[in-house]
């Protein structure tokens, strides 16, 4: 446990997650969903919700498909993963 | 200020004021350092255990407090598996900060220093990284994991 808060440094590297998501704009198309119905229906917080659609938070494979079925489209159509150019 | 946020503020503050609240008190139950019987190491053994109550018991009370006054507040109580990875996370530091302090007594022994070198130490790293634990969690929930 120790070695590894030494080792690994990218731990650190909070909110710098690369997959990014369409979120907003599915809520948007569905009769202006809320963040709150959607936390609803998914079973996880509003804050859960809000920090995915900021991309602060990959969500597990299980809620991401949780979403995707609240909206009815494919996984992909909800979440992509895009790298940045440096890291790429 | 989300309610999660809230939450870990009332945590925080109340492991910062039962610190504060019983390091006085510890402070004047003090022994005296001339002489390192028996009863020295019984008052540290006793001070570490009343200590772990009094912020079990400071942590209820302000927690108690808290969903009595954000009763009404819409946002759920429940916790889900964002709450879940940044407990994670900052436990896992918090378990790093006191086997370090844990370190550090040990070697307060090796080189001979005062016994209450070591119980002073692990204290404070036991504190320390209670309050640094929460602060984290704070620090996540605003910047993401």
């Amino acid at each position: 446990m120790f070695y590894s808060f030494i080792i690994t440094g990218e731990e650190f590297e909070v909110g710098k997650s690369f997959v990014r998501n369409n979120i907003r704009k599915l809520r948007f198309e569905h009769q202006e969903m809320t963040q709150q119905e959607l936390a609803d229906q998914v079973g996880v917080t509003r804050q859960t919700i809000v920090a995915i659609e900021k991309e602060k938070y990959s969500p597990s494979l299980e809620l991401a498909f949780r979403i995707a079925s609240v909206f009815g489209v494919p996984l992909e159509t909800v979440f992509f993963y895009e790298p940045d150019n440096e890291t790429a | 200020m989300s309610y999660q946020e809230k939450r870990t503020s009332i945590s925080l503050l109340s492991t910062i004021l039962a610190t504060a609240a019983y390091g006085v008190w510890l402070w004047q139950q003090y022994p005296d350092k001339s002489e390192y019987s028996e009863s020295f190491f019984h008052f540290w053994g006793g001070a570490i255990l009343i200590f772990i109550a009094v912020q079990v018991v400071f942590k209820l009370v302000f927690l108690i407090g808290f969903i009595i006054f954000t009763i009404r507040e819409q946002d759920p109580e429940f916790t889900d598996e964002f709450d879940r990875v940044i407990e994670m996370k900052s436990t896992r530091r918090v378990y790093d900060i006191f086997m370090v302090g844990f370190v550090l007594a040990m070697i307060a022994l090796v080189l001979k220093m005062p016994p209450d070198t070591m119980f002073i130490i692990l204290l404070a790293f036991m504190t320390g990284g209670g309050i640094i634990g929460d602060v984290l969690q704070l620090y996540y929930y605003r910047r993401g994991v």
